[in-house]
C-alpha cells in the first residue's frame, strides 16, 4: 500500500503539476511558441465590425503566415477594399498595395498603432511578433485555469499600450483574453480568444474580438479554412506576390 | 445545326472559364462648379460605370481588363442636325474607354519571371503621385487635380525577382499621348501658343496640329529598372527612351488674313525624344516614412521656329538641350491621435520640362479620420508654389484643396470639396485663379 501511494504520488509530481512555477518570462514563451507554432498558416478572414448601434460590416480576408515575423494579407471583401493588399516583414519592414494605384507602397512603423481598414486591429495586432520580445512580463495571479501576466512594453518599443493584462490557459499556453489598457491607466481594448482547438497538434483561436471601449466598437474575427504546414514558399511574402491579383 | 452544336461546345468549354471570372467595379458621378460672381456655373458633370474583370484560370496565368463607360454630362449641339442624330450622342455624350485589358504569365520559363502583356498602367517611382521617373504610362491630365493618374499603354513588361533583386524591362511599341484638361485648364498649365505675339501681329484665330511618332521600331519606348533592399531601404535605378508625354511647338506660322495686321496662328505639335535617368529610394527613420525620388531629363535638341506675318527672317529658339533633373523628397507620419501628415517638396511639376522652366512647390497634406473611419476630413490639402526665388513676394501661387469623405456603409463613398486657386500672374496656380470649383464625388462601389 505504502509503495503504491509512493508510486501515486511520484506519478502525480511528475504529470500534473507540470507547469507548477514557471516564471512570468517563461510562460510568455510559452505562448509565444505556442501562437508561432505552425511552420506555416493560411486562413480566411472573417472580420464583423460593430458600432455602438448594432450596426455590421463586414471584411473578408485571406491570410498567410510563416514563423513569427512574416505575413501577407490581402483583402477579398468588401467590393471598395478588394485587392489592397498588406505585408508585414521583419524589422518593421511593411508595404501595402492599393490595385487602383498600380504600386506597391512602403509604410513606415508609424502607421504600426493606426487601425487597419476600419477593424479595431491595429497594423501592430496584425503584424506577427513575439511578445518577449517587445513586452516585460509580470505575474499577477495564478487561477485554477490561468495565469495572469501584466505586460509592459520594453523601453523604446513604439506602442501606444501602458501595458497589458493576459490570461493565460495553464493547460494550453493560448491566451484567453487580453487586455490593453492606455497611458492614463484606463482599459481601452479587450481582447478575448474562443473556440481554441486543435488543428495538426497546433492550438489555434478560431474565433478571436477585438473591443474598443474608447471606440465602443468591436471587431469579430473568425479564421476559416485553417491550413498549417503545408509549406507556404517564401516568394509569397515579397513585393513580387503582394502586386499579384485576387 | 452544325453551328448550333459548336456554340454549345463553347459555351460549354467557356463555363469553367466564365465561372472563375470576377467581375467588380464601381458607379461614381463627378460634378464640378466653378464659383465666379459673375459666370458661375457647371464644369464638370460626368457619370460613369467602371468594370473590372479578373480571372485566373491557371495557376500561373492571371487576366485583367478595366472597363470605363462614361456619360459626360454636357450636350455638344452645335446646329439642328446634331440634334436629328438617331446616335443621340450629341445630347448624351457619351464614352467607352479601355483603360486595361493584359495577361499575367507568372515564372514564365524561369522561376521568378513575370510577364504582362496588353494595355497596363505602368506607374514607377516612391514619390506620392508625382513621379519624374515614371514615364512610360502617359498621365492622364483630364482632370488637373487628379494627380497622378495614367493611361494604359499597350506594352510588354518582363519583371525578373530574385530577392532582394529585381530587374524589370519595359518595351511600349507605339506611343501613347497624354491627355489634356479642358481648354481653360490646359491653358494655364500648358500655353501651347507664345506669350508675346510677333510686333505688328494682331491676332485672329489659332490652329493646332498635332503629329504623334509614327509607329515604327525606332519609335518603340523602352524602360529599366533595377531595384533592391539594402539595410531595410527600397532602393531602384531607372532608365527610360521614349518621348515626353506633352507636345511642343516645332514650328508656328503667323498666316496674313489680309492687308491689315490680322493674322491667323497655325502651329504645329510634335512630341519632344527624351531620355530619363532616374533613382528612387523609400524607407524610414525612427517611425516617419521617407522617400526621395529624382530623374534626370535628358532632351534631344528641340527647335522651334517662328515664322512672323509680316517680316521676312525667321525666328528661331531652342527650347530644350541641356538636361534638367526634376525631384520629389517626402516624408509623412501619423501622430498618436490618428492625425496623419504626408509632404513633399517638388522640385519640376509633372508637366514642366527644361531647366528654366522648373518651379519648386511644397505640398502638405493633413488627415483624421473620425466616427469608426466612416468619415475622412482633410482639411488641409495645401500646394505652395515659388517660380522665382530671387523674389518669391512676387512669384508665389497656391493651391488649397479642402475635402470631407463620408463612407456611411461599405462601397459607399461620397466627397465633397474645393479647389481654392491664388497667385501671382505667372505661376501656374497664379494664372488658374479664376478657376475656383466645388466638387461633389458620390461612388459606390460593387
Amino acid at each position: 500500500m505504502k509503495r503504491w501511494f509512493l508510486g501515486y504520488a511520484l506519478m502525480m509530481a511528475i504529470s500534473v503539476p507540470v507547469h507548477a512555477g514557471l516564471t512570468a518570462q517563461e510562460i510568455l514563451a510559452k505562448v509565444d511558441s505556442v501562437m508561432n507554432a505552425p511552420r506555416d498558416r493560411r486562413v480566411r478572414m472573417k472580420m464583423v465590425l460593430i458600432d455602438d448601434a448594432g450596426h455590421e460590416k463586414v471584411r473578408v480576408a485571406e491570410s498567410y503566415q510563416k514563423g513569427d515575423d512574416h505575413r501577407l494579407i490581402r483583402f477579398l471583401e468588401p467590393a471598395d477594399q478588394r485587392g489592397i493588399a498588406f505585408l508585414s516583414l521583419p524589422n518593421d519592414v511593411m508595404y501595402v498595395y492599393f490595385p487602383a494605384f498600380k504600386k506597391v507602397r512602403r509604410i513606415a512603423a508609424h502607421v504600426k498603432n493606426q487601425t487597419f481598414a476600419g477593424t479595431d486591429f491595429t497594423y501592430d495586432d496584425l503584424s506577427t511578433f513575439k511578445y518577449s520580445e517587445e513586452y516585460n512580463p509580470q505575474l499577477l495571479a495564478e487561477t485554477d485555469t490561468a495565469y495572469v501576466l501584466k505586460l509592459t512594453p520594453k523601453p523604446g518599443s513604439d506602442k501606444d499600450y501602458a501595458y497589458l493584462k493576459m490570461w493565460v490557459d495553464k493547460k494550453t499556453f493560448h491566451p484567453l483574453r487580453t487586455e490593453f489598457y492606455d497611458p492614463s491607466g484606463n482599459l481601452w481594448k479587450v481582447m478575448t480568444f474562443r473556440n481554441i482547438t486543435q488543428i495538426q497538434g497546433y492550438w489555434v483561436a478560431k474565433e478571436m474580438e477585438m473591443q474598443d471601449l474608447k471606440r465602443q466598437h468591436t471587431t469579430h474575427m473568425i479564421l476559416e479554412d485553417i491550413q498549417v504546414d503545408t509549406g507556404i514558399p517564401d516568394k509569397v511574402f515579397t513585393k513580387r506576390y503582394l502586386r499579384r491579383g485576387v | 445545326m452544325r453551328s448550333l452544336k459548336t456554340l454549345l461546345y463553347v459555351a460549354l468549354l467557356s463555363m469553367p472559364l466564365a465561372a472563375q471570372v470576377h467581375l467588380g467595379g464601381d458607379l461614381e458621378t463627378y460634378n464640378r462648379y466653378w464659383v465666379h460672381a459673375d459666370s458661375g456655373r457647371w464644369t464638370w458633370n460626368e457619370n460613369r460605370l467602371q468594370l473590372q474583370l479578373e480571372a485566373n484560370p491557371a495557376e500561373n496565368l492571371h487576366l485583367y481588363g478595366e472597363f470605363r463607360l462614361r456619360a459626360l454630362g454636357f450636350p455638344r449641339v452645335t446646329g439642328p442636325s446634331d440634334l436629328q442624330r438617331q446616335q443621340k450622342d450629341r445630347v448624351y455624350p457619351w464614352a467607352l474607354e479601355i483603360r486595361e485589358a493584359y495577361a499575367d504569365l507568372y515564372d514564365f520559363l524561369v522561376p521568378g519571371l513575370d510577364l504582362r502583356l496588353g494595355r497596363q498602367v505602368i506607374a514607377w517611382g516612391t514619390a506620392d503621385k508625382i513621379n519624374p521617373t515614371s514615364n512610360l504610362s502617359p498621365y492622364d491630365y483630364e482632370d488637373f487635380f487628379d494627380f497622378g493618374a495614367k493611361l494604359g499603354v499597350n506594352a510588354l513588361r518582363a519583371i525578373y525577382t530574385r530577392d532582394p533583386w529585381s530587374l524589370e524591362v519595359d518595351v511600349v511599341p507605339v506611343f501613347t499621348p497624354a491627355t489634356l484638361p479642358p481648354a481653360e485648364w490646359s491653358g494655364a498649365m500648358m500655353p501651347l501658343a507664345p506669350s508675346q505675339l510677333p510686333p505688328l501681329t494682331v491676332l485672329r484665330s489659332t490652329h493646332f496640329a498635332v503629329a504623334t511618332p509614327e509607329p515604327n521600331a525606332e519609335n518603340t519606348q523602352v524602360g529599366v529598372k533595377l531595384g533592391t533592399t539594402l539595410a531595410d531601404w527600397d532602393l531602384s535605378v531607372s532608365y527610360y527612351r521614349g518621348f515626353d508625354g506633352l507636345p511642343l511647338a516645332d514650328t508656328i506660322r503667323f498666316v496674313p488674313v489680309d492687308t491689315t495686321l490680322l493674322s491667323d496662328l497655325e502651329a504645329h505639335l510634335v512630341y519632344p525624344r527624351i531620355q530619363v535617368f532616374g533613382a528612387d529610394l523609400a524607407g524610414s527613420f525612427r517611425s516617419v516614412g521617407l522617400w526621395a525620388e529624382g530623374a534626370l531629363v535628358v532632351p534631344e535638341t528641340f527647335v522651334q521656329v517662328i515664322y512672323p506675318a509680316w517680316q521676312p527672317l525667321l525666328v528661331k529658339d531652342t527650347l530644350l538641350e541641356t538636361p534638367y533633373l526634376k525631384f520629389v523628397l517626402g516624408g509623412d507620419y501619423t501622430f498618436k491621435n490618428g492625425l496623419y501628415v504626408n509632404a513633399q517638396y517638388i522640385h519640376g511639376f509633372l508637366h514642366e520640362r527644361g531647366p528654366d522652366s522648373l518651379r519648386d512647390y511644397f505640398v502638405v497634406r493633413l488627415e483624421k479620420r473620425f466616427h469608426n473611419d466612416e468619415v475622412t476630413l482633410a482639411p488641409l490639402t495645401f500646394a505652395a508654389e515659388v517660380a522665382d526665388w530671387d523674389a518669391p513676394g512676387d512669384h508665389y501661387g497656391y493651391a488649397w484643396i479642402p475635402e470631407l469623405k463620408y463612407a456611411p456603409t461599405d462601397n459607399l463613398e461620397i466627397r465633397l470639396g474645393a479647389f481654392v486657386l491664388d497667385g501671382k500672374p505667372g505661376t501656374l496656380f497664379g494664372r488658374m485663379k479664376t478657376h475656383d470649383e466645388v466638387f461633389l464625388r458620390i461612388k459606390v462601389s460593387f
